[in-house]
């Protein structure tokens, strides 16, 4: 119910701003006489999606000697297909623009076929090792696979998760796979982490330059740019010259992106870059060794500082309330 | 709430409503600049990445200066009077920001309120363990009625729904610690819901207000729900949602407990579907998943994975068949519900799948260990649900 709004609309409607129809119908609405569950069918289907691959996770992982390997790749896989191809039924005709979705569940029936396939070949290269020592690029192939479908059926969900797994497939080949090429594994899996937050960050700028698909750039943007934030971070602990060496690569680029989403009015962005900019000004204050009181006194004068930039570049970016 | 704040408050839902309008097409540009004319706002307000910063800034500043200042002092009295001072204190500067400066939806006002929040609230632990009372039930009990009244006042005199949560969590909290604090706290969830049920309809109070007598209420229910839940009582799991207090189970019979467990969400749910109202129904769900929980931990009759894979099957099926059900209806709408939009925006629950699906979505890691020798153990970066489960 919306009691200030119920009041407000027959007096829209006398100043003409509604029409008489439009202000019955909003009438309806404020009162609490009409009463959306939009929300709550989405989701009923998102935690529908949840459970099911739950599910179908235990299922393997604690039966599939009962059942058999192979009867249990066929089941899923059989799901997958059913999912993906009723899907593909329902599917608008392909664009490289946003396409309306042909139906309230059709986002969830995608989703569910993707990780029930992404569930099957995972299953299939544990039991047949069919990529052998090369075992983690299964989880390229599923990366690259859901990237092409959330590209076909336009959604975004798949595509955010195609490029969390493709996080992924770095992460594990440098743990497991490729360690003698990358000496010092803490600092390979730092520096994969920037590697992939940078490639994000191009697959982004690449998607509104070609307008492929450009409203998929912020979920490779956003992934992007916390993959090379976090990364940063996680190496403002180190001790000596490269905790400081991280310390100025952390403000320099959040400074750098503060900087470049102050220009382009991107406010998430811009928030990222200076919550970076002030990790790395305490991860700095800690450094410098100045007592309790002391490391107290810069946070306080660095938080003033900050508050009193932001409250200019507020005034100019004017983001919307 | 001052008047000033309320009216603001009030000419902000119009405009918020306007907005969901236009976004749904029903009202096109000028309409809604029409609209933000008739209803201007005249307070200082910030969009939602400068108000998170501004609020994280302000509390940062807050705690280093409250630090600096209570490091002037040894000795625990003097360290309380500082702390409260300073609640106080934030309190002002919270009465000055959202008055004279007509500062709302800003972050650094919130934080002001929150630093004066937690302020009083230590300030107030402190002069207890300093006047040397033991923190037995009957103390913490009183504490907990302070704070309740304390987080009441801030949501109350401010308008921040959170507190007023908070004001619910101790008061609920405080009451199941007296003898017989269940049924206590029934018969008081019995007597308060239809006034906050109410008050969050209700045209005298401004829409902060309503939002805070929801929040409530919210929190109310739960709490009944986690103390009178059988699961709770048996294995003294109501402690997970009471934190540190658990309550004892003091004169309540465990068939009451079983009764409750199975007819509280039906009877939320019915509320919500009878008079149409979206918490109720949210709220009667949620329990309801709990209830099954319960009834699957005394009665094992399926696998887990069959419950999951069931029940995730049921309702995929449900949420289809609702949306049917209400589509087929005249107008799209049936009983007063409908399954479309209405205005409201879908990004945000979007960008909520998005997160959620990032994290716990990500496909799990094959562990070939048979024949390659290699294990794998879980993703260093990016793969949350990268847990080598399979």
């Amino acid at each position: 119910m919306n009691p200030d709004a119920a009041k407000a609309i027959p007096e829209f409607a006398r100043r003409g701003i509604i029409s008489r129809e439009r202000a019955s119908l909003l009438l309806r609405i404020a009162c609490g006489d009409l009463v959306t569950v939009h929300r709550e069918i989405r989701l009923l289907f998102y935690l529908g999606v949840l459970l099911t691959t739950t599910g179908v996770g235990l299922l393997v992982q604690r039966n599939y000697r009962h059942i058999g390997p192979v009867t249990i790749a066929v089941v899923i896989g059989a799901g997958a297909v059913a999912c993906l191809s009723l899907a593909a039924k329902r599917a608008q005709p392909f664009s490289w623009m946003e396409t309306p979705s042909p139906s309230l569940g059709f986002d969830y029936l995608l989703l569910l076929g993707v990780l029930l396939a992404g569930a099957d070949l995972a299953f299939i290269e544990i039991q047949f090792t069919p990529l052998g020592a090369h075992w983690p690029w299964h989880l390229l192939i599923v990366s690259v696979l859901m990237a092409c479908i959330a590209v076909r059926y336009d959604s975004r969900t798949v595509f955010s998760i195609a490029l969390s797994t493709f996080a992924a497939w770095r992460g594990l080949s440098v743990s497991f796979i490729e360690k003698p090429v990358w000496l010092a594994s803490e600092e390979s899996v730092r520096m994969n982490s920037l590697g992939c937050g940078v490639l994000f960050v191009l697959l982004g700028s690449f998607l509104v330059r070609g307008k492929k698909k450009p409203h998929f750039e912020p979920v490779a943007v956003h992934l992007g740019w916390f993959l090379i934030l976090g990364a940063l971070v996680s190496g403002i602990g180190g001790g000596g010259a490269e905790g400081i060496v991280y310390i100025a690569l952390l403000s320099t680029t959040g400074a750098f992106l503060a900087w470049r989403s102050y220009s382009g009015r991107r406010f998430g962005l811009f928030a990222f870059g200076v919550f970076a900019v002030y990790l790395a000004a305490i991860g700095l204050v800690f450094k410098a060794g100045l007592g309790f009181s002391g490391d107290l006194a810069c946070i306080m004068i660095t938080s003033v500082v900050l508050i009193a930039l932001l409250w200019k570049a507020q005034k100019k970016m004017k983001e919307p309330v | 709430m001052r008047t000033d704040a309320s009216n603001a408050d009030r000419k902000q839902a119009v405009r918020e409503t306007a907005r969901d309008w236009s976004r749904a097409g029903w009202i096109d540009e000028n309409a809604f600049r029409a609209i933000e004319n008739l209803y201007p706002d005249d307070r200082v307000r910030s969009g939602p990445a400068f108000r998170i910063l501004f609020f994280a800034l302000t509390l940062g500043a807050i705690a280093g200066a409250a630090g600096i200042a209570s490091l002037m002092f040894r000795d625990q009295l003097a360290i309380a009077a500082i702390v409260l001072s300073a609640g106080l204190l934030c309190a002002g500067m919270t009465e000055y920001l959202t008055g004279p400066q007509r500062r709302r939806q800003g972050g650094i006002e919130a934080a002001f309120s929150l630093a004066a929040v937690i302020g009083v609230l230590v300030g107030l632990l402190l002069v207890t363990d300093k006047l040397g009372l033991s923190m037995d039930q009957h103390t913490l009990t009183l504490h907990l009625f302070a704070f309740a009244f304390v987080s009441g006042l801030a949501a109350w005199r401010w308008g921040y729904w959170p507190y007023a949560a908070l004001a619910a969590y101790f008061g609920s909290t405080s009451i199941f610690m007296l003898p017989a604090g269940r049924l206590l706290w029934i018969a008081a969830v019995l007597a308060a819901s239809r006034c906050l049920t109410m008050g969050s309809d209700s045209p005298t109070l401004p829409p902060s207000l309503r939002k805070s007598a929801t929040a409530f209420l919210t929190v109310c229910l739960l709490a009944l729900y986690a103390g009178v839940n059988v699961l709770g009582l048996d294995q003294g799991l109501s402690g997970l949602f009471f934190g540190l207090w658990s309550p004892s189970a003091g004169f309540f019979p465990r068939w009451m407990s079983i009764v409750m467990t199975a007819m509280l969400p039906p009877v939320i749910f019915a509320i919500g579907v009878i008079k149409r109202r979206r918490l109720f129904l949210n709220l009667g769900f949620l329990m309801a998943i709990c209830s099954f929980a319960t009834l699957r931990f005394y009665f094992h009759i399926v696998p887990p994975w069959t419950v999951f894979i069931g029940s995730g099957l049921l309702l995929f099926a449900a949420a289809a068949g609702l949306r049917r059900f209400l589509d087929s209806g005249e107008g799209g709408e049936r009983g007063g519900f409908t399954a479309a939009s209405l205005g409201e925006d879908p990004r945000k629950q979007r960008g909520m799948e998005e997160l959620v699906g990032i994290a716990t979505l990500t496909p799990g890691v094959a562990e070939p260990v048979q024949k390659s020798g290699m294990r794998g153990s879980g993703g260093e970066f990016g793969g949350g649900g990268a847990s080598g489960d399979f």
